[in-house]
């Protein structure tokens, strides 16, 4: 396909609202065909008879491009003779290397150049990038796509150069180690120069380096018929993290060949010219599967290759407190990154402290080679034999596709009582444990329980949650009540009235048969009087008996209860000037009629 | 829920009449239970305490016992289930917090939960320490003596003087402390349902099936949140935020 270069048809316009005779315009070279293996010179020219500083403070953000280098800044300058003046005219070339980043259209937008204290702006220039070489050209020893060499750099005569990356494997576990190689196949070229331009990220993977010498390593390869010379310029070990497909963005190398002049003398003395080339591999595509989850050991912690797991204690006999290493090593081909200490069931007469961790990594022959050491400190806290068991490893086997498991062999520790004597005659200092265990069961004391529901589940505790919310209005009513009525004095003696003319009553009806009738007859007629007085709140001092007929009126209380109290006073004051009315029958009678009458006065009051 | 307790109490009661007519009572047969764990026969001892559960019987001696047994037979979910149970039974006991602290240390899982500041934690071991039937003793008491102030104070001519209210105001804060503490230690032992991982390691999926992905895999004694049930799976949650559901037949329910 035809190059699309719209840059060469912007090239030479001035640039828009240009001021005095000053141009400037921004064109790329090659202005042919453009391949994403080759660079570009983007060149930003200012011409005109007297230029200002001239200087571009920042590239515009690139469209499918990225600058390898620049800028470069020349000058020049030339006079002219027309008629007796001299016309001086200079320019300043601002030079850049850029990289096309993949087939596809490219673009550099519009140039701010500082001309001085002014901006001037170029023409945007659109590319349309097309697709290099990076394999093997078909056809065998043929230079199939001349036309992909950088203008003015034409590559070593008939050779052919190229990059690719490859991994041993298209499809494998995660955490499975798989090495990449990047070998520069070159045929009749003689590359003088070599670097690398553009790394991929690698961003699901683990890199582990593999060093190597792309000289000593280099052999012979046929590819396609054609013999190569192969360097082997860049090998890693690439660990996938997690399961999906991975890609491996392109390498990018710059090639510098030695170009043939055709001139054998200066081709001897002079050494040559020389082309600059770029070459990308294809990207790499990589299948990770996850590791399967039937048959996965409850402690597997993620290694994946194959290992050999070795345990040994540094003695075989301590004393209490001694401190003895216990060192377990795991190496095999694989990656341990993500591996945790193997599972150790230390007895509960060792007191083990936290592993000191120590790896290493290399590579061999394509693989990853890990050694992992955990070393534990164990202090054995009584005597006797201790055993430890067998310490076990888990790893997933990528070749054959299993769960597997390292065992060390079980170990022996006979441990004796300290002999270290003791500071001083008693030793003292912090009582700490020896070891932690379960604490002992419960004997039965007393019934088992059934299950109380606990306190604050159980209805007494919402009543007696509740019941104060009730009893506290009818406490403080209650007690407001009792208060008011203490307070009242005519109101008390009212209510005591009743109780306190029975208890003098009583008090008179024990006299019956030892006082003489007056004193008795004038205990009853003060009881009832007093009773009206006590009921009124008056003083019974003053009360005849009209006023106590009155005050009864006054009440409401009925004539036939009146009389009957009046009567009983009236008999009560004859009895006190008879005395044959004091028979024991009579005071009786009249006691019994006095305490009616109390009643019936109550009653109706 | 009362009643349901009540059935249970009754049928225990009337399981624990009927024992003796079949040989044993629940306490000859804990005592029986222990003698074994004594003698180092701890599967006949976790037998036996199974038996006693199987009476009725709700007493954290019991379910401690057989959390002892179980974790001498090796069974870490097991013991931690029935640790955890004696918890919910006897929150302030130390034993019980020590063998499951112990239990807990020899768990495969680590879970980081999220960090609670030194405040808190200091205020949940004094929660822990004082038990929520102490704290409700607690309220009861200052509900009553707050009660008993009102009235005194509220009924007498003179009526509330600066002491007086001073002493309410005191009795009112203890009283809103102790409530809300021991609310939040009821629902920090009872509010969220818990599970024990018993089987050795089971895979989490992401929904109640064998078709679902499965999403990490937890171990043995491993204590999960449940959040739902559906069928023969519970959706479980895990303090660092993971989630996902979990056969049934393979946790235990406290």
């Amino acid at each position: 396909m035809a190059a699309l270069a719209l840059a060469a048809a912007l090239a030479g316009l001035p640039a828009g609202g240009a001021a005095g005779d000053i141009r400037v315009r921004a064109y790329v070279e090659p202005a042919g065909r453009v391949v994403d293996t080759e660079p570009l010179t983007l060149m930003v020219a200012v011409e005109g008879s007297d230029l200002p500083d001239v200087s571009i403070r920042d590239l515009p953000r690139l469209v499918n491009l990225r600058v390898l280098n620049g800028p470069s800044k020349s000058t020049s300058a030339s006079f002219e003779m027309q008629g007796t003046e001299i016309r001086r005219s200079s320019s300043v070339t601002l030079r850049y290397t850029l990289l096309p980043e993949g087939p596809g259209p490219a673009e550099i937008p519009p140039i701010a150049v500082q001309l001085g204290s002014e901006v001037r702006r170029t023409e945007a220039i659109r590319l349309q990038v097309e697709r290099g070489v990076t394999a093997p050209p078909p056809g065998g020893g043929r230079r199939a796509r001349p036309g992909r060499m950088a203008e003015g750099r034409e590559a070593a005569g008939p050779g052919v150069v190229f990059l690719k990356a490859e991994t041993s494997a298209s499809e494998v576990w995660v955490r499975q180690p798989v090495p990449l190689t990047v070998t520069l196949y070159a045929s009749g070229a003689d590359i003088r120069g070599f670097s690398w331009m553009g790394f991929p990220s690698f961003s699901s993977f683990w890199v582990e380096e593999v060093p190597g010498d792309a000289n000593a390593d280099r052999y012979q390869a046929d590819v396609e018929g054609r013999s190569y010379n192969a360097f082997p310029v860049l090998r890693r070990i690439l660990i996938p993290t997690s399961p999906g497909e991975a890609t491996i963005d392109p390498f990018a190398a710059q090639l510098q060949l030695r170009r043939s002049s055709g001139d054998p003398f200066e081709d001897f003395f002079m050494g040559g010219g020389s082309a600059v080339l770029i070459r990308k591999t294809d990207p790499v595509h990589l299948r990770v599967r996850p590791l399967p989850e039937s048959g996965k050991p409850p402690d597997f912690s993620g290694a994946v290759g194959s290992f050999k797991i070795r345990a040994a204690l540094d003695r075989t006999d301590a004393q209490v407190n001694d401190a003895v290493a216990l060192k377990v090593t795991v190496e095999g081909d694989g990656s341990l990154q993500s591996a945790a200490a193997p599972r150790l069931d230390a007895p509960q007469d060792l007191k083990v402290f936290e592993p000191k961790i120590t790896d290493s990594v290399s590579t061999s022959g394509g693989k990853l080679r890990s050694v992992r050491t955990w070393e534990w400190v164990l202090v054995p806290l009584a005597p006797g034999d201790v055993r430890i068991p067998a310490v076990r490893f888990p790893y997933f086997d990528p070749a054959a596709a299993v769960y597997r498991e390292a065992r060390g062999e079980p170990m022996l520790l006979a441990v004796r009582r300290s002999d270290r004597p003791t500071e001083g005659p008693v030793a003292r200092g912090a009582v700490e444990a020896q070891r932690r265990d379960l604490a002992f069961i419960k004997p039965l004391r007393g019934k088992l329980s059934i299950g109380r529901p606990r306190l604050d589940r159980r209805a007494s505790f919402m009543a007696l949650l509740v019941l104060p919310l009730i009893l506290s209005p009818v406490l403080i009513g209650v007690r407001r009540y009792r208060t008011r009525l203490s307070q009242d004095r005519g109101l008390v003696r009212a209510r005591r009235a009743r109780r306190l003319a029975r208890k003098r009553l009583d008090a008179t009806g024990h006299r019956i048969g030892v006082g003489d009738a007056a004193a008795f007859h004038e205990a009853v007629a003060r009881a009832l009087v007093e009773y009206v007085a006590d009921r009124f709140d008056r003083s019974p001092a003053g009360l005849t008996y009209d006023v106590a007929d009155e005050l009864l009126a006054a009440r409401g209380v009925d004539l036939a209860a009146r009389s009957r109290f009046r009567s009983c006073l009236e008999a009560c004051d004859f009895a006190r000037f008879v005395p044959e009315a004091g028979t024991a029958s009579r005071k009786t009678e009249t006691l019994k009629e006095a305490r009616a009458i109390v009643d019936l006065l109550e009653n109706a009051l | 829920m009362r009643a349901v307790t009540r059935v249970v109490a009754a049928l225990a009661l009337a399981v624990s009449a009927l024992a003796p007519a079949l040989g044993e009572t629940p306490e000859e047969t804990f005592s029986r239970g222990n003698g074994a764990f004594e003698k180092g026969r701890y599967e006949d001892a976790a037998e036996a305490y199974r038996t006693v559960l199987r009476y009725g019987i709700r007493d954290s001696r019991v379910e401690y016992n057989l959390g002892c047994a179980a974790f001498r037979l090796g069974r870490l979910g097991e013991s931690i289930l029935h640790f955890e149970r004696a918890r919910r039974l006897a929150p302030t006991d130390p034993d019980v917090r020590a063998n499951l602290d112990f239990a807990r240390s020899r768990c495969f899982d680590r879970v980081e939960a999220p960090e609670v500041a030194a405040p808190i934690r200091m205020v949940r071991a004094a929660q822990d320490a004082l038990g929520p039937d102490r704290q409700a003793g607690a309220v009861l008491l200052l509900l009553w003596l707050v009660l008993g102030l009102v009235v005194w104070r509220s009924s007498r001519p003179g009526g509330w003087n600066a002491t007086a209210g001073w002493v309410l105001a005191v009795l009112l804060l203890l009283l809103a402390i102790v409530g809300s503490s021991g609310l939040a230690t009821r629902e920090r032992l009872e509010g969220t349902p818990v599970a024990v991982v018993l089987a050795p390691s089971v895979e989490v999926r992401a929904g109640p099936g064998e078709s679902n992905a499965v999403l990490f895999t937890v171990h043995e004694g491993l204590a999960l949140e449940v959040r739902s049930e559906r069928q023969d799976w519970v959706q479980v949650s895990l303090p660092n935020g993971l989630n996902g559901w979990v056969p049934e037949e393979a946790v235990g329910k406290v």
